[in-house]
């Protein structure tokens, strides 16, 4: 691990000695440039397949693609989405790019990784309502699918298998943006508004939760932590609104949310666990009172969210046609 | 004495030989429990080598090394807190994967101390402690952000109050505890002292007591006590946090855990050094038993060395010693061979003396009939010569003359009318094919039991068959003999044995069929040209062998005769005699229908 750390460091440091004619990468930020995961092609592709398989749920109708789609930025766009036999979901679907990088999953916390998350919406019955047995049951049918599993995987077509490779997938979804190039020293890679906006979010203290490389997903907040965002709320309380209190059961985590990345923000609306904010600007309204504990000029919102789109990625699949 | 002798001989001979094939069975019955030992003491001595040495000390260096490595990871994971504390824009990634890394190393710890075996129920409180730590690590990331923020924010807050406190004309009072919170908590956040941390919130708690302020203000005013509230909550919080931090004592626990496992290794080593020791012993006791072979394998060399010495001295003497025995079993096989013969002549004598007796009875009748003509002839020699001296005297009277002339005529008469000459001469020779038959069978005797056969002559088989024929002529008389007799080579050999294994064969076919009226015994003499043997079948129709004795009739002494009757060893010196020409004998027999005994023969 420290030698990890430290090979960072020395490489970045050879980096700075060895080309001094490249651009210089900004230093000391608290955001981070994305970094591609290594990622074992085979079983992603063997994951991706799995990902966009509906027979991974109990009636062969949902897939994680439905809720997770590659041109709406990882999601659906609805405030919640709809599970099998139409089965309304309780809460926002976080995307799935980038994922990878969040320290856990869900806006509990419940999984600790893409593994374990996956599992989790199998075995939902709103979600997919299906479980790994009757799955690998239904994929041993098919001859070319188990042999894939076979040649990547010693033990074959298996529950750890299937969670391997569907996880591998959701590694390679990783949306390197214009921002990463302007932290990697590309000072011309967003505009001036954008780098305005960038200082606003920093200095107005959205960065003490949304930093890291993921712009966030790597610590848990309450939801409210100025104000009592769920007392100003019009709609009623959910089970889902106690957040990862449902996790813990410790009083002092009720309201506590993951905070989400905020990379692909401008792709993901609606905003928040409940979906509460349509729009961007609405979203960053609501963090300014409820999270921050304060107000901002209309200018200064409308750079941050100009800096926020400035973060949405690219990806090979972003593009692709919907089958 | 010599039967005797003899037969005991045999029997050691045979049991000798009939003992080779158990020989190897014996051999491994006697060398088993030698085996099973060498089995037991090798087993042992690997055990032990394998209990002495099988500790895997890679993978105890490995572990230990892994919690120093957990150590150095909860190390840097505190230096990441500390660091995060004292620094208002650090980012989170860090503290996130190093975590991260604290859970994945202590979960590979306890699977790996597990896999080696060693109690580590320490280890799972240690996991325990990683989750106490990660949620207060979540904590203290969600507190500082909020901390920081407010901390950062205060300073604009105040300020803003102040500002619109001048602008609104508010009461003095505002300005002043504006002023004071922001020296409050600047104190506080470098402080960390409690009782100032009870001054700001009662100053935050008179600001936002303060009534009729114009509403910009008030909205201001409520933010900056917010944030006063959030930076002592926040910071009281983060010192609580701290504290429990400390309160881990995480790497304490993992000095622990090495001792613990240290301990159980060292327990191993001991353990190990006690099997090494019980090796060592072991072997020193294995290497004095070796020795203790290798001094009695160099004895044993020395003796065969020894007898080597002696051999060709031992090997000469024996070979005289075996010499003689065979000299002396040679003998005694003769010696039986001829008792044999006597048996088979036994049997013979009678029907021998039988065959010469009836010549005999009327050679000795005959010639008591001529000795009664004797007389008779004498009288008439007497009377011719008293005639004659009376026709030549010269006082003899005509009386005289008549008388004697008439005496001699009347003899003469008598010797003429009873045909006495004739009968002599019949007498005579009735007495001469008497002499001629008894010589004949003196010399079919003499022929078939030539003793004096010191060396091997050339003989013909068919004079063979008819002389024992001959001989056996009171034994076949009950039967038919039925001869097929093709001319053959002449055979070299002995041929009064051959004679004696055909008579032996021969009686045994009569007597075969002693009970049936109608029984043949035929007697087939071939030629195989290819095999360059003769081939003599003798066949009864007599009452068979059974089949459970087919099999021993060669065997000595077995017989089927009653007790005194025979020898039990007429086939088996059959056999031997047909083996010692050089020529088989076989036998083929169905119950009830007859025996066929064949002798193959090679000629010149």
């Amino acid at each position: 691990m420290k030698s990890n750390v430290l090979q960072f460091f020395l490489s970045l440091e050879l980096l700075l000695l060895t080309c001094p004619s490249m651009a210089m990468p900004l230093s000391r930020e608290p955001i981070r440039p994305l970094v591609m995961l290594k990622v074992d092609t085979q079983k992603a592709a063997l994951g991706k397949s799995l990902f966009e398989d509906k027979r991974l749920s109990k009636d062969d109708t949902v897939a994680c693609v439905s809720c997770h789609s590659y041109q709406t930025g990882g999601v659906d766009n609805l405030p919640v989405s709809t599970g099998i036999r139409g089965q309304q979901g309780v809460i926002n679907t976080p995307t799935v790019f980038n994922a990878a990088n969040n320290f856990v999953q869900f806006w509990d916390g419940r999984a600790l990784n893409l593994e374990d998350q996956a599992g989790h919406v199998i075995n939902n019955p709103k979600e997919f309502d299906s479980n790994f047995r009757l799955i690998i049951q239904k994929l041993s049918k098919d001859s070319a699918m188990v042999s894939e599993f076979k040649k990547l995987y010693p033990e074959g077509l298996s529950e750890p298998s299937i969670r391997s490779a569907i996880a591998e997938f959701e590694r390679s979804l990783i949306t390197p943006s214009r921002f990463d190039r302007y932290l990697q020293g590309d000072a011309n890679a967003i505009n001036d508004q954008e780098k305005n906006g960038y200082r606003l979010f920093k200095s107005y203290g959205c960065i003490a939760c949304h930093q890291g490389q993921n712009v966030g997903g790597n610590m848990f907040q309450v939801f409210g932590a100025m104000n009592n965002y769920f007392a100003d709320r019009k709609t009623p309380p959910t089970d889902a609104d106690n957040g990862r209190y449902n996790v813990t059961h410790k009083e002092s985590d009720r309201h506590v949310f993951k905070v989400p990345s905020l990379r692909n923000v401008a792709l993901t609306a609606p905003y928040f666990h409940d979906a509460s904010a349509a729009t961007l600007e609405q979203a960053i309204n609501t963090m300014f009172k409820y999270q921050l504990g304060r107000t901002a000029p209309q200018q200064d919102k409308e750079d941050i969210a100009v800096f926020l789109k400035s973060l949405t990625g690219q990806h090979v699949l972003m593009n692709a046609k919907r089958p | 004495m010599n039967d005797l002798l003899l037969s005991t001989n045999e029997v050691n001979v045979l049991s000798s030989g009939g003992s080779r094939l158990t020989k190897g069975a014996a051999l491994v019955k006697q060398l088993l429990p030698w085996l099973l030992l060498v089995v037991t003491l090798m087993v042992m001595l690997s055990w032990l080598a394998y209990k002495s040495a099988g500790r895997n000390l890679g993978a105890e260096h490995a572990l230990q090394s892994q919690l120093s490595e957990l150590k150095e990871t909860d190390a840097f994971l505190d230096v990441g807190i500390y660091d995060v504390r004292s620094n208002l824009d650090a980012d989170y990634d860090l503290l996130t994967v190093t975590y991260e890394a604290l859970v994945s190393q202590t979960k590979a710890i306890q699977a790996q101390s597990k896999a080696m075996g060693l109690k580590n129920d320490s280890m799972t409180k240690l996991i325990e402690q990683t989750e106490i730590k990660g949620s207060l690590l979540d904590k203290f990331k969600a507190g500082h952000a909020l901390y920081r923020n407010s901390l950062k924010y205060l300073p604009d807050s105040v300020s803003n109050v102040r500002a619109l406190a001048v602008e609104n004309n508010a009461p003095k009072k505002v300005d002043d505890l504006a002023r004071s919170i922001l020296a409050l908590s600047l104190d506080y956040s470098i402080t960390g002292n409690a009782d100032k941390a009870a001054e700001l919130r009662t100053v935050a708690a008179n600001l936002s007591s303060i009534d009729g302020l114009d509403e910009e203000l008030d909205d201001a005013r409520r933010e900056l006590v917010a944030h006063a509230y959030s930076v002592v909550f926040q910071k009281s919080a983060e010192t609580q946090q701290f504290s429990d931090f400390a309160a881990i004592q995480f790497r304490a626990k993992v000095n622990d855990i090495a001792n613990e496992f240290q301990q159980q290794f060292d327990i191993k080593t001991r353990l190990e050094q006690l099997y090494r020791q019980a090796l060592i012993a072991f072997s020193a006791v294995l290497l004095v038993v070796l020795v203790f072979l290798a001094f009695r394998l160099l004895q044993s060399f020395r003796l065969i060395n020894d007898a080597n010495a002696n051999l060709e001295k031992n090997v000469a003497k024996r070979t005289i010693d075996l010499n003689q025995a065979l000299q002396q079993l040679q003998t005694q096989q003769s010696q039986i061979i001829q008792q044999e013969k006597m048996a088979s002549l036994g049997q013979m004598v009678a029907g021998v003396a039988h065959e010469i007796n009836t010549p005999l009875g009327y050679l000795s009748s005959g010639l008591q009939s001529a000795q009664a003509s004797v007389p008779l002839f004498g009288q008439l020699s007497q009377a011719v010569s008293q005639m004659i001296t009376t026709l030549t005297s010269e006082n003899a009277s005509q009386e005289d003359v008549e008388r004697d002339i008439s005496i001699a005529h009347g003899l003469a008469t008598i010797i003429q009318e009873e045909d006495i000459v004739e009968e002599i001469d019949q007498l005579l020779k009735n007495g001469l094919f008497g002499v001629e038959q008894i010589s004949e069978i003196v010399a079919n005797l003499k022929d078939f039991s030539r003793l004096d056969s010191k060396s091997s002559v050339l003989y013909n088989t068919t004079d063979c068959i008819e002389s024992t024929l001959k001989i056996a002529t009171n034994v076949i008389k009950k039967v038919t003999i039925q001869k097929r007799l093709s001319e053959v080579p002449q055979s070299e050999g002995f041929p009064s044995q051959i004679n004696q294994v055909l008579l032996n064969l021969i009686t045994n076919a009569c007597h075969a069929t002693d009970n049936r009226d109608n029984g043949i015994v035929s007697i087939t003499q071939t030629f195989d040209e290819q095999a360059k043997a003769i081939k003599i079948d003798i066949a009864d129709n007599g009452t068979g062998i059974p089949r459970d004795i087919v099999g021993k009739i060669f065997d000595p002494f077995f017989t089927t005769k009653k007790v005194g009757q025979g020898t039990g060893l007429g086939l088996h010196i059959s056999r031997q005699i047909i083996e010692a020409h050089k020529g088989k004998i076989s036998v083929s027999s169905i119950e009830g229908k007859g025996t066929t005994f064949s002798i193959f023969l090679p000629v010149v």
